[in-house]
Protein backbone atom coordinates (compact mmCIF):
# COMPACT_ATOMS: atom_id res chain seq x y z
CA UNK A 1 0.00 0.00 0.00
CA UNK A 2 2.78 2.40 1.12
CA UNK A 3 4.42 1.43 -2.20
CA UNK A 4 1.46 2.32 -4.28
CA UNK A 5 0.89 5.60 -2.52
CA UNK A 6 4.26 6.77 -3.48
CA UNK A 7 3.98 5.40 -7.33
CA UNK A 8 0.90 8.02 -7.12
CA UNK A 9 3.22 10.94 -5.13
CA UNK A 10 5.86 10.63 -7.59
CA UNK A 11 3.45 10.24 -11.31
CA UNK A 12 1.67 13.15 -9.62
CA UNK A 13 5.09 15.12 -9.60
CA UNK A 14 6.35 14.17 -12.99
CA UNK A 15 2.88 14.83 -14.53
CA UNK A 16 3.05 19.00 -13.32
CA UNK A 17 6.21 18.70 -16.68
CA UNK A 18 2.94 18.09 -18.66
CA UNK A 19 1.73 21.71 -18.60
CA UNK A 20 3.06 23.71 -15.64
CA UNK A 21 6.76 22.68 -14.51
CA UNK A 22 9.49 22.54 -16.87
CA UNK A 23 8.10 21.02 -20.04
CA UNK A 24 10.96 18.49 -20.59
CA UNK A 25 8.98 15.80 -21.59
CA UNK A 26 9.61 13.68 -18.61
CA UNK A 27 5.86 13.42 -18.38
CA UNK A 28 5.73 11.76 -21.92
CA UNK A 29 4.00 8.31 -21.67
CA UNK A 30 7.13 6.60 -23.01
CA UNK A 31 8.98 7.97 -20.29
CA UNK A 32 6.41 8.38 -17.24
CA UNK A 33 5.39 4.50 -18.10
CA UNK A 34 8.41 3.18 -17.57
CA UNK A 35 9.39 5.02 -14.57
CA UNK A 36 6.15 3.95 -13.20
CA UNK A 37 7.10 0.40 -14.63
CA UNK A 38 10.57 0.44 -12.60
CA UNK A 39 9.06 1.91 -9.34
CA UNK A 40 6.55 -0.92 -9.22
CA UNK A 41 9.16 -3.90 -10.57
CA UNK A 42 8.40 -4.34 -14.64
CA UNK A 43 10.01 -1.38 -16.75
CA UNK A 44 9.41 -2.76 -19.64
CA UNK A 45 5.35 -3.34 -18.70
CA UNK A 46 5.90 0.21 -18.31
CA UNK A 47 7.68 0.89 -21.50
CA UNK A 48 5.48 -0.90 -23.46
CA UNK A 49 2.16 0.54 -21.88
CA UNK A 50 4.30 4.35 -22.44
CA UNK A 51 4.69 3.64 -25.67
CA UNK A 52 1.36 2.30 -26.85
CA UNK A 53 -0.24 4.81 -24.72
CA UNK A 54 1.99 8.05 -26.47
CA UNK A 55 1.17 6.01 -30.38
CA UNK A 56 -2.31 6.69 -29.49
CA UNK A 57 -2.21 10.20 -28.40
CA UNK A 58 -0.14 11.60 -30.91
CA UNK A 59 -2.80 13.62 -32.37
CA UNK A 60 -3.54 15.60 -29.29
CA UNK A 61 -1.22 18.77 -29.35
CA UNK A 62 -1.28 21.27 -26.28
CA UNK A 63 -1.82 24.27 -28.57
CA UNK A 64 -3.47 27.23 -27.18
CA UNK A 65 -6.28 26.65 -24.93
CA UNK A 66 -6.67 22.67 -26.07
CA UNK A 67 -6.67 20.27 -22.95
CA UNK A 68 -5.26 16.94 -24.45
CA UNK A 69 -5.54 13.72 -22.27
CA UNK A 70 -3.04 13.18 -20.02
CA UNK A 71 -0.50 10.17 -21.26
CA UNK A 72 1.12 10.22 -17.98
CA UNK A 73 -1.69 9.81 -16.08
CA UNK A 74 -2.90 7.08 -18.78
CA UNK A 75 -0.31 4.44 -18.92
CA UNK A 76 0.73 5.05 -15.06
CA UNK A 77 -2.91 4.13 -14.10
CA UNK A 78 -2.60 1.60 -16.73
CA UNK A 79 1.17 0.02 -15.14
CA UNK A 80 -0.68 0.31 -11.63
CA UNK A 81 -3.64 -1.62 -12.64
CA UNK A 82 -1.66 -4.23 -14.28
CA UNK A 83 1.05 -4.69 -11.07
CA UNK A 84 -1.29 -4.04 -8.19
CA UNK A 85 -4.65 -5.38 -9.22
CA UNK A 86 -3.30 -7.94 -11.99
CA UNK A 87 -5.53 -6.38 -14.50
CA UNK A 88 -4.48 -8.22 -17.96
CA UNK A 89 -2.40 -5.60 -19.56
CA UNK A 90 -4.74 -5.19 -22.60
CA UNK A 91 -7.35 -4.23 -20.15
CA UNK A 92 -5.40 -2.12 -18.10
CA UNK A 93 -4.14 -0.49 -21.00
CA UNK A 94 -8.27 0.63 -21.93
CA UNK A 95 -8.58 1.73 -18.21
CA UNK A 96 -5.41 3.83 -18.63
CA UNK A 97 -6.80 5.28 -21.70
CA UNK A 98 -10.08 5.92 -19.81
CA UNK A 99 -8.42 7.82 -16.88
CA UNK A 100 -6.21 10.15 -18.87
CA UNK A 101 -9.45 11.04 -20.83
CA UNK A 102 -11.44 11.62 -17.76
CA UNK A 103 -8.39 13.43 -16.06
CA UNK A 104 -8.50 15.75 -19.16
CA UNK A 105 -12.00 17.38 -17.73
CA UNK A 106 -10.29 17.46 -14.05
CA UNK A 107 -7.72 19.48 -15.95
CA UNK A 108 -10.22 21.91 -17.52
CA UNK A 109 -12.55 22.59 -14.12
CA UNK A 110 -8.53 23.19 -12.49
CA UNK A 111 -7.76 25.76 -15.30
CA UNK A 112 -11.37 27.15 -14.90
CA UNK A 113 -10.95 27.61 -11.02
CA UNK A 114 -7.50 29.30 -11.82
CA UNK A 115 -9.06 31.67 -13.76
CA UNK A 116 -11.71 32.37 -11.24
CA UNK A 117 -9.21 33.10 -8.64
CA UNK A 118 -7.14 34.79 -10.69
CA UNK A 119 -8.65 38.55 -10.16
CA UNK A 120 -7.61 37.89 -6.61
CA UNK A 121 -4.19 36.54 -7.36
CA UNK A 122 -3.88 39.22 -9.62
CA UNK A 123 -4.81 42.37 -7.16
CA UNK A 124 -2.45 40.98 -4.54
CA UNK A 125 0.04 40.92 -7.01
CA UNK A 126 -0.41 44.74 -8.35
CA UNK A 127 -0.06 45.50 -4.38
CA UNK A 128 2.62 44.10 -3.76
CA UNK A 129 0.68 41.46 -0.94
CA UNK A 130 2.49 39.07 -2.63
CA UNK A 131 4.63 37.35 -5.01
CA UNK A 132 4.38 35.89 -8.48
CA UNK A 133 6.63 33.10 -7.10
CA UNK A 134 4.27 31.92 -4.09
CA UNK A 135 1.13 32.35 -6.37
CA UNK A 136 3.09 29.92 -8.73
CA UNK A 137 3.98 27.73 -6.02
CA UNK A 138 -0.16 27.27 -4.82
CA UNK A 139 -0.73 26.92 -8.66
CA UNK A 140 1.84 23.54 -8.50
CA UNK A 141 0.79 22.39 -4.99
CA UNK A 142 -3.16 22.41 -6.15
CA UNK A 143 -1.93 20.68 -9.22
CA UNK A 144 0.04 17.91 -7.22
CA UNK A 145 -2.81 17.46 -4.90
CA UNK A 146 -5.48 17.42 -7.72
CA UNK A 147 -3.69 14.69 -10.01
CA UNK A 148 -2.53 12.96 -6.33
CA UNK A 149 -6.31 12.53 -4.91
CA UNK A 150 -7.32 11.63 -8.88
CA UNK A 151 -4.46 8.86 -9.08
CA UNK A 152 -6.07 7.12 -5.37
CA UNK A 153 -9.36 7.20 -6.63
CA UNK A 154 -8.69 5.86 -9.78
CA UNK A 155 -6.64 3.28 -7.94
CA UNK A 156 -8.62 2.43 -5.04
CA UNK A 157 -12.01 2.15 -7.02
CA UNK A 158 -11.57 0.94 -10.19
CA UNK A 159 -9.01 -1.38 -9.59
CA UNK A 160 -10.69 -3.53 -6.71
CA UNK A 161 -13.84 -3.09 -9.18
CA UNK A 162 -11.96 -4.67 -11.96
CA UNK A 163 -10.13 -7.34 -9.59
CA UNK A 164 -13.90 -8.57 -8.48
CA UNK A 165 -15.47 -8.75 -11.74
CA UNK A 166 -12.46 -9.72 -13.89
CA UNK A 167 -13.41 -13.65 -13.09
CA UNK A 168 -16.12 -12.79 -14.71
CA UNK A 169 -15.41 -11.30 -17.57
CA UNK A 170 -16.60 -13.85 -20.73
CA UNK A 171 -13.92 -14.39 -23.36
CA UNK A 172 -15.10 -13.02 -26.03
CA UNK A 173 -14.10 -9.75 -24.28
CA UNK A 174 -10.44 -11.04 -23.66
CA UNK A 175 -10.40 -11.84 -27.00
CA UNK A 176 -11.58 -8.41 -28.32
CA UNK A 177 -9.52 -5.95 -25.79
CA UNK A 178 -6.47 -8.41 -26.96
CA UNK A 179 -6.98 -7.46 -30.56
CA UNK A 180 -7.69 -3.97 -30.28
CA UNK A 181 -4.46 -4.19 -28.53
CA UNK A 182 -2.79 -6.07 -30.50
CA UNK A 183 -3.12 -3.36 -33.42
CA UNK A 184 -2.35 -0.38 -31.04
CA UNK A 185 1.17 0.31 -32.49
CA UNK A 186 -0.14 -0.25 -36.01
CA UNK A 187 -2.33 2.18 -35.75
CA UNK A 188 -0.08 4.94 -34.36
CA UNK A 189 2.84 3.91 -36.34
CA UNK A 190 0.19 5.09 -39.55
CA UNK A 191 -0.24 8.38 -37.36
CA UNK A 192 3.40 8.79 -36.67
CA UNK A 193 3.80 8.60 -40.89
CA UNK A 194 1.22 10.93 -41.18
CA UNK A 195 2.49 13.50 -38.75
CA UNK A 196 5.63 14.04 -40.67
CA UNK A 197 3.73 14.60 -44.02
CA UNK A 198 2.04 17.85 -43.73
CA UNK A 199 4.33 20.71 -45.68
CA UNK A 200 4.86 23.35 -43.34
CA UNK A 201 3.19 26.66 -43.92
CA UNK A 202 4.79 30.12 -44.44
CA UNK A 203 4.66 32.34 -41.03
CA UNK B 1 21.67 41.51 -20.33
CA UNK B 2 22.04 40.76 -16.40
CA UNK B 3 21.28 37.40 -15.56
CA UNK B 4 20.73 35.79 -18.57
CA UNK B 5 20.64 31.96 -16.83
CA UNK B 6 18.74 33.16 -14.21
CA UNK B 7 16.06 34.42 -16.54
CA UNK B 8 16.60 31.26 -18.96
CA UNK B 9 15.68 29.00 -15.58
CA UNK B 10 12.83 30.73 -14.82
CA UNK B 11 11.33 29.97 -18.52
CA UNK B 12 10.47 26.47 -17.20
CA UNK B 13 7.85 28.25 -15.21
CA UNK B 14 6.16 30.39 -17.52
CA UNK B 15 2.79 27.88 -17.29
CA UNK B 16 2.75 27.56 -14.03
CA UNK B 17 -0.64 29.58 -13.40
CA UNK B 18 -1.85 27.98 -16.63
CA UNK B 19 -5.43 29.64 -16.36
CA UNK B 20 -8.47 30.19 -19.16
CA UNK B 21 -8.56 34.05 -18.44
CA UNK B 22 -5.17 35.28 -19.45
CA UNK B 23 -3.21 32.23 -19.88
CA UNK B 24 0.65 32.13 -18.86
CA UNK B 25 0.26 36.02 -17.89
CA UNK B 26 1.37 35.15 -13.91
CA UNK B 27 4.31 33.10 -15.36
CA UNK B 28 5.51 36.10 -17.37
CA UNK B 29 5.57 37.95 -15.01
CA UNK B 30 7.38 35.39 -12.59
CA UNK B 31 9.96 35.70 -15.27
CA UNK B 32 10.03 39.33 -16.04
CA UNK B 33 9.56 39.97 -12.18
CA UNK B 34 13.56 40.56 -11.11
CA UNK B 35 14.23 42.72 -14.36
CA UNK B 36 11.42 45.18 -13.16
CA UNK B 37 12.94 44.86 -10.01
CA UNK B 38 16.54 46.10 -10.90
CA UNK B 39 14.77 49.00 -13.57
CA UNK B 40 12.35 50.42 -11.05
CA UNK B 41 13.75 49.50 -7.19
CA UNK B 42 13.74 53.66 -6.30
CA UNK B 43 9.90 53.77 -8.15
CA UNK B 44 7.78 51.62 -6.09
CA UNK B 45 4.67 53.12 -7.67
CA UNK B 46 6.30 52.86 -11.69
CA UNK B 47 7.09 49.31 -10.55
CA UNK B 48 3.54 48.35 -9.78
CA UNK B 49 2.54 50.10 -13.15
CA UNK B 50 5.21 47.84 -14.95
CA UNK B 51 3.71 44.85 -12.62
CA UNK B 52 0.00 45.36 -13.88
CA UNK B 53 1.35 45.75 -17.28
CA UNK B 54 2.99 42.61 -17.13
CA UNK B 55 -0.05 40.64 -15.85
CA UNK B 56 -2.02 41.35 -19.06
CA UNK B 57 -2.96 38.18 -21.36
CA UNK B 58 0.23 36.34 -22.54
CA UNK B 59 0.17 33.25 -24.28
CA UNK B 60 3.13 31.70 -26.37
CA UNK B 61 5.01 28.36 -26.75
CA UNK B 62 6.89 27.65 -23.35
CA UNK B 63 10.20 27.10 -25.24
CA UNK B 64 9.92 29.80 -28.19
CA UNK B 65 8.42 32.28 -25.59
CA UNK B 66 12.15 33.36 -25.05
CA UNK B 67 12.02 35.35 -28.33
CA UNK B 68 8.94 37.35 -26.32
CA UNK B 69 10.88 37.82 -23.08
CA UNK B 70 14.22 39.30 -24.40
CA UNK B 71 12.57 41.74 -26.60
CA UNK B 72 10.55 42.42 -23.36
CA UNK B 73 13.47 42.65 -21.19
CA UNK B 74 14.72 45.53 -23.66
CA UNK B 75 11.30 47.59 -23.97
CA UNK B 76 11.26 47.92 -20.51
CA UNK B 77 14.62 49.07 -20.05
CA UNK B 78 13.41 51.83 -22.74
CA UNK B 79 10.14 52.20 -20.52
CA UNK B 80 12.65 52.50 -17.50
CA UNK B 81 13.47 56.08 -18.86
CA UNK B 82 10.49 57.44 -19.44
CA UNK B 83 7.43 59.72 -18.07
CA UNK B 84 4.29 60.98 -19.03
CA UNK B 85 2.90 61.03 -22.37
CA UNK B 86 6.19 59.52 -23.88
CA UNK B 87 5.67 56.62 -21.56
CA UNK B 88 2.00 55.83 -22.14
CA UNK B 89 2.97 55.65 -26.23
CA UNK B 90 5.67 53.38 -25.35
CA UNK B 91 3.51 51.33 -23.22
CA UNK B 92 1.57 50.80 -26.80
CA UNK B 93 4.05 50.15 -29.12
CA UNK B 94 5.47 47.36 -26.10
CA UNK B 95 1.87 45.40 -26.14
CA UNK B 96 2.40 45.57 -30.01
CA UNK B 97 5.66 43.98 -29.81
CA UNK B 98 4.86 41.56 -27.13
CA UNK B 99 1.35 40.30 -29.47
CA UNK B 100 3.25 39.62 -32.65
CA UNK B 101 6.52 38.03 -30.99
CA UNK B 102 4.26 35.48 -28.93
CA UNK B 103 2.16 35.01 -31.57
CA UNK B 104 4.96 34.27 -34.22
CA UNK B 105 6.71 32.44 -31.85
CA UNK B 106 4.03 30.28 -30.74
CA UNK B 107 3.21 29.00 -34.39
CA UNK B 108 6.68 28.54 -35.02
CA UNK B 109 7.02 26.19 -31.35
CA UNK B 110 4.02 24.44 -32.42
CA UNK B 111 5.53 23.34 -35.37
CA UNK B 112 8.95 22.78 -34.73
CA UNK B 113 8.42 21.00 -30.92
CA UNK B 114 4.89 19.51 -30.61
CA UNK B 115 4.42 18.40 -34.41
CA UNK B 116 7.87 17.53 -35.68
CA UNK B 117 10.46 17.40 -32.54
CA UNK B 118 8.17 15.58 -30.31
CA UNK B 119 7.06 12.81 -32.43
CA UNK B 120 10.89 12.57 -34.50
CA UNK B 121 12.25 11.97 -30.80
CA UNK B 122 9.55 9.35 -30.19
CA UNK B 123 10.91 7.69 -33.59
CA UNK B 124 14.48 7.79 -32.46
CA UNK B 125 13.37 6.01 -29.19
CA UNK B 126 11.70 3.16 -32.02
CA UNK B 127 14.90 3.12 -33.70
CA UNK B 128 17.27 2.81 -30.64
CA UNK B 129 15.07 0.01 -29.13
CA UNK B 130 15.08 -1.97 -32.36
CA UNK B 131 19.11 -1.29 -32.42
CA UNK B 132 18.96 -3.07 -29.07
CA UNK B 133 16.97 -5.65 -30.11
CA UNK B 134 13.83 -4.64 -27.83
CA UNK B 135 10.88 -5.88 -29.27
CA UNK B 136 8.31 -3.56 -28.19
CA UNK B 137 5.47 -4.08 -30.78
CA UNK B 138 5.09 -7.55 -29.51
CA UNK B 139 1.59 -7.41 -27.32
CA UNK B 140 3.47 -10.07 -25.06
CA UNK B 141 7.43 -8.01 -24.86
CA UNK B 142 8.95 -9.97 -22.38
CA UNK B 143 11.17 -8.67 -19.55
CA UNK B 144 14.40 -10.39 -20.54
CA UNK B 145 15.35 -7.96 -23.71
CA UNK B 146 17.40 -5.48 -23.25
CA UNK B 147 17.77 -3.21 -20.33
CA UNK B 148 20.32 -0.83 -21.25
CA UNK B 149 19.06 -0.60 -24.61
CA UNK B 150 15.77 0.50 -23.10
CA UNK B 151 17.23 3.41 -20.95
CA UNK B 152 19.67 4.37 -23.46
CA UNK B 153 16.81 4.64 -26.08
CA UNK B 154 14.82 6.73 -23.17
CA UNK B 155 17.32 8.94 -22.34
CA UNK B 156 18.13 9.68 -26.32
CA UNK B 157 14.46 10.54 -27.12
CA UNK B 158 14.33 12.70 -24.25
CA UNK B 159 17.99 14.30 -25.88
CA UNK B 160 16.55 14.59 -28.68
CA UNK B 161 13.88 17.01 -27.79
CA UNK B 162 15.54 18.61 -25.50
CA UNK B 163 19.16 19.72 -27.06
CA UNK B 164 17.17 21.90 -29.31
CA UNK B 165 14.90 23.32 -26.95
CA UNK B 166 17.68 24.11 -24.42
CA UNK B 167 19.86 26.03 -26.83
CA UNK B 168 16.30 28.00 -28.49
CA UNK B 169 15.72 29.31 -25.09
CA UNK B 170 18.97 30.08 -24.67
CA UNK B 171 19.58 31.48 -28.38
CA UNK B 172 16.78 32.76 -28.45
CA UNK B 173 16.92 35.18 -25.23
CA UNK B 174 20.03 36.62 -26.45
CA UNK B 175 18.41 37.40 -30.07
CA UNK B 176 15.29 38.99 -28.79
CA UNK B 177 17.38 41.04 -26.34
CA UNK B 178 20.10 42.13 -28.87
CA UNK B 179 18.01 42.04 -32.00
CA UNK B 180 15.19 44.67 -33.07
CA UNK B 181 12.37 45.35 -35.91
CA UNK B 182 14.96 44.67 -38.93
CA UNK B 183 15.37 41.30 -37.65
CA UNK B 184 11.95 40.64 -36.10
CA UNK B 185 13.67 40.41 -32.42
CA UNK B 186 15.96 37.19 -33.57
CA UNK B 187 12.87 35.54 -34.55
CA UNK B 188 14.09 35.60 -38.64
CA UNK B 189 18.04 34.68 -37.66
CA UNK B 190 17.37 30.67 -38.32
CA UNK B 191 15.18 29.16 -40.89
CA UNK B 192 12.46 27.96 -39.54
CA UNK B 193 10.53 26.51 -42.42
CA UNK B 194 13.70 24.90 -43.70
CA UNK B 195 14.78 23.08 -40.54
CA UNK B 196 11.06 21.99 -39.83
CA UNK B 197 11.24 20.80 -43.69
CA UNK B 198 14.35 18.84 -43.04
CA UNK B 199 13.41 17.30 -40.19
CA UNK B 200 10.06 15.79 -40.87
CA UNK B 201 11.92 14.02 -44.11
CA UNK B 202 14.03 12.49 -41.34
CA UNK B 203 11.04 11.84 -39.66
CA UNK B 204 9.13 10.19 -42.86
CA UNK B 205 12.32 8.10 -43.76
CA UNK B 206 13.10 6.68 -40.18
CA UNK B 207 8.88 6.03 -39.84
CA UNK B 208 8.85 4.09 -42.51
CA UNK B 209 11.78 2.05 -41.46
CA UNK B 210 10.23 1.58 -38.34
CA UNK B 211 7.28 0.41 -39.81
CA UNK B 212 8.91 -2.19 -42.36
CA UNK B 213 11.41 -2.94 -39.60
CA UNK B 214 8.59 -3.92 -37.16
CA UNK B 215 6.66 -6.22 -39.29
CA UNK B 216 9.58 -7.75 -40.21
CA UNK B 217 10.40 -8.96 -36.31
CA UNK B 218 7.17 -8.93 -35.56
CA UNK B 219 5.94 -11.92 -37.94
CA UNK B 220 9.67 -13.12 -38.54
CA UNK B 221 9.86 -16.46 -36.88
CA UNK B 222 5.53 -16.65 -37.86
CA UNK B 223 4.93 -19.80 -40.29
CA UNK B 224 2.84 -19.08 -43.42
CA UNK B 225 -0.21 -20.47 -42.24
CA UNK B 226 -3.64 -18.41 -42.06
CA UNK B 227 -3.37 -17.66 -38.68
CA UNK B 228 -0.76 -15.22 -39.41
CA UNK B 229 -1.67 -14.14 -43.22
CA UNK B 230 -4.94 -13.18 -41.43
CA UNK B 231 -3.27 -10.98 -38.11
CA UNK B 232 -0.78 -9.44 -41.56
CA UNK B 233 -4.43 -8.11 -43.00
CA UNK B 234 -5.51 -7.21 -39.97
CA UNK B 235 -2.72 -4.96 -39.14
CA UNK B 236 -2.28 -3.91 -42.91
CA UNK B 237 -5.90 -3.05 -42.58
CA UNK B 238 -5.48 -0.80 -39.40
CA UNK B 239 -2.68 0.78 -41.09
CA UNK B 240 -4.92 2.08 -44.12
CA UNK B 241 -7.54 2.69 -41.89
CA UNK B 242 -5.31 4.71 -39.62
CA UNK B 243 -4.32 7.00 -42.43
CA UNK B 244 -7.78 7.59 -43.79
CA UNK B 245 -8.85 8.32 -40.63
CA UNK B 246 -6.17 10.76 -39.98
CA UNK B 247 -7.33 12.39 -43.41
CA UNK B 248 -10.25 12.89 -41.89
CA UNK B 249 -8.66 14.30 -38.95
CA UNK B 250 -10.13 11.60 -36.50
CA UNK B 251 -7.59 10.88 -33.77
CA UNK B 252 -6.30 7.39 -33.12
CA UNK B 253 -7.49 6.65 -30.02
CA UNK B 254 -11.07 6.88 -31.84
CA UNK B 255 -9.92 3.91 -33.81
CA UNK B 256 -8.94 2.08 -31.32
CA UNK B 257 -12.26 2.78 -29.24
CA UNK B 258 -14.08 1.23 -32.48
CA UNK B 259 -11.87 -1.56 -32.96
CA UNK B 260 -12.49 -2.97 -29.64
CA UNK B 261 -16.58 -2.24 -29.87
CA UNK B 262 -16.28 -4.37 -33.59
CA UNK B 263 -13.75 -6.98 -32.24
CA UNK B 264 -16.34 -7.29 -29.32
CA UNK B 265 -18.95 -8.01 -30.99
CA UNK B 266 -17.36 -9.93 -33.62
CA UNK B 267 -16.12 -11.95 -30.82
CA UNK B 268 -19.80 -12.08 -29.65
CA UNK B 269 -21.02 -13.11 -33.26
CA UNK B 270 -18.21 -15.56 -33.96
Amino acid sequence: MAELLLICAVLAFIELDTTYLGQVLISRPTVAGSIVGLLSGDFFLGLQLGIFTELIYLDFMPIGGVVPPSGAISCGVAVIMAQFFDVDIYFAFFVGIIGGLAFSFVEKELRRLRARVLPQQEKALKENKTSAACVLFQSLLLQFLAVYAFLLVCVSVIGPVFGGISAKIPEHLHMAFKFSYFVVPWIGLAGLLLSFSAKPKSD
Amino acid sequence: MQNNFGIFLRTFLLQGYWNFARLQNVGMLYIMDPVLKRLYKNRPAIYLRAKARNLETFNSHPSMSVYSIGAMIKQEEKLASLEGEELIEEEREWRIIRASTANTAASIGDRLFWAVLKPLSLVFCFVILFVGQVDMVRDDMLAEQGFAAAVFALIGSLLIYNIPSMFIRFKGLRDSYFGSEDNFYGLINLNWNKTIGFLKLLGQILVIFVIFYAVYIRFRNSPMDPDSIARISLLAAFLILSIFMRKLNIPNIFLYLIATVVFGIAAFLA
